[in-house]
């Protein structure tokens, strides 16, 4: 489940590209699970934990998905097992936490996607309509609205975009150009 | 020494008669400590923070900051709330600037100083979002920038955590003690109110208990634990049930 280091060109004028969706999850979550996974030594039982957090489980699930693609975790036969990514990020301040958790993100295939999507347009910019009609485009199979506020999430946190509600465009972020 | 309470009571006026809500407290708070304030429901944990923020005055007693008795608001602390307290038409950066321009910062000058406690709290990146936009741990996040951009010396949270989910709150508290713990910040001294025993175990350098009707300091308690404290070991459960048995002593 290494998403993140699979390396494969995006093009996004024309044919399909592979993408993975992103797993609708919020990272300070993602923070929050390596840290009680952590707690727990480093290995843990999924429905353990999911128990502990009196989580539902599909949401839990969602969290680690999000862990995994980032190359924090990885999920052997149930469990949940911290990785050394995983372990280097708990024990930064929270400046640094966010420059590694980006790096990783920075990497995700949709993300480098429409990336490269936005910025072969005008004003490196798109509405959120035309935003929407590119995931559904690349991820037929995922419903557009919890995969357009996963990116503007991640892209938020990994300073890769803005958005601006006020105009409803989804833009590269001055600091990534 | 940073804070003192000395003989203060908060008597409240409810439907015309008078009812004493916090009775006689006296404690020292010195600073750099992080100092956890527990209790049951309605003892007066919120209002102690009133007082302390110099919000509110108490009917008998004073509070002395930094050896003059407090009157009026005390510039020197700033407050974190429960429900975040954030304006929801304005954006991460105009909520947080806001303080700064009461304060008589100019705009330019409030911009700056807010830009560099959103980055301290890891909000790069979201400054033109708005609440709404915002998960709960991003808009507690918020609060927390807003609250140390005025460079406090004292930072007073009320139940900061409780309307969080589990696992955000483990990383926001984590990154508080980040926060707290960095010598650049101004921030010496943290007073926080929670109900939640292990959080204030896994947090403070002293538990405040507070319990009764009126409220009442019963306890003050140590807590010597080397940090990072892990939830597992022996010595943190010898400490949760230990202020657990003592509250069920007062309560
Ligand atoms: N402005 C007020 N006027 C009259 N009574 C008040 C006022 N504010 C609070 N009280 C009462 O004072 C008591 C203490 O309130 P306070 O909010 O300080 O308690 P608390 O320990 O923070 O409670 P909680 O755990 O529910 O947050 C409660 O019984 C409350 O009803
Ligand atoms: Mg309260």
């Amino acid at each position: 489940m290494t998403e993140a280091s699979s390396p494969e060109p995006a093009d996004p004028s024309s044919a399909v590209p592979f993408v993975t969706p992103l797993p609708p999850a919020g990272l300070s979550k993602v923070l929050g699970l390596l840290e009680i996974l952590d707690d727990h030594g480093g290995r843990e039982d999924i429905y353990k934990l999911a128990r502990e957090l009196r989580d539902s489980f599909g949401e839990l699930i969602i969290i680690i998905k999000a862990a995994e693609i980032l190359d924090l975790v990885e999920t052997p036969g149930g469990d949940l097992v911290m990785l050394p990514l995983g372990k280097q990020v708990i024990e930064l301040p929270v400046n640094e936490k966010k420059k590694i958790i980006s790096r990783q993100v920075a990497k995700l295939s949709l993300i480098r996607h429409m990336t490269d999507f936005l910025r072969a347009r005008e004003g490196q910019q798109a509405t959120r309509q035309e935003v929407l009609d590119e995931l559904a485009r690349t991820l037929p199979t995922e419903r557009p609205k919890p995969q357009f506020e996963a990116l503007v999430n991640w892209g938020r946190y990994s300073e890769l975009m803005t958005f601006s509600r006020d105009e409803d465009v989804l833009r590269i972020a001055q600091k990534a150009v | 020494m940073l804070l003192k309470l000395e003989n203060v009571s908060k008597i409240y006026d409810t439907d015309g008669r008078p009812s004493t809500i916090l009775a006689d407290l006296n404690c020292a708070i010195d600073s750099n400590q992080f100092v956890c304030i527990v209790g049951p429901s309605g003892c007066g944990k919120s209002t102690t923070l009133r007082l302390i923020n110099g919000l509110m005055v108490p009917s008998v007693g004073q509070v002395v900051f930094k050896d003059k008795p407090l009157t009026g608001i005390n510039m020197q602390c700033a407050m974190v709330f429960q429900n975040f307290a954030l304006l929801p038409w304005l954006t991460v950066m105009q909520n947080v600037t806001l303080g700064l321009e009461a304060r008589g910062l100019n705009a330019n000058d409030a911009t700056k100083k807010a830009a560099v406690y959103i980055d301290k709290v890891g909000l790069d990146g979201f400054e033109s979002a708005y609440p709404r936009e915002l998960s709960g741990g991003m808009k507690q996040r918020v609060g927390l920038a807003r609250a140390l951009a005025v460079e406090p010396e004292l930072l007073l949270m009320d139940e900061p955590f409780s309307s969080l989910d589990p696992l955000t709150s483990i990383n926001l508290r984590e990154e508080l003690l980040d926060i707290w713990a960095d010598a650049n910040l101004a921030v010496s001294t943290v007073i926080m109110v929670t109900h939640i025993i292990e959080e204030a175990v896994e947090l403070a350098d002293r538990v405040i208990l507070i319990a009764g009707r009126p409220g009442r300091i019963v306890a003050d308690i140590e807590v010597t634990m080397p940090r990072p404290r892990h939830k597992n070991s022996e010595a943190f459960t010898r400490h949760v049930d230990a202020i657990f048995s003592l509250m069920a002593e007062c309560c």
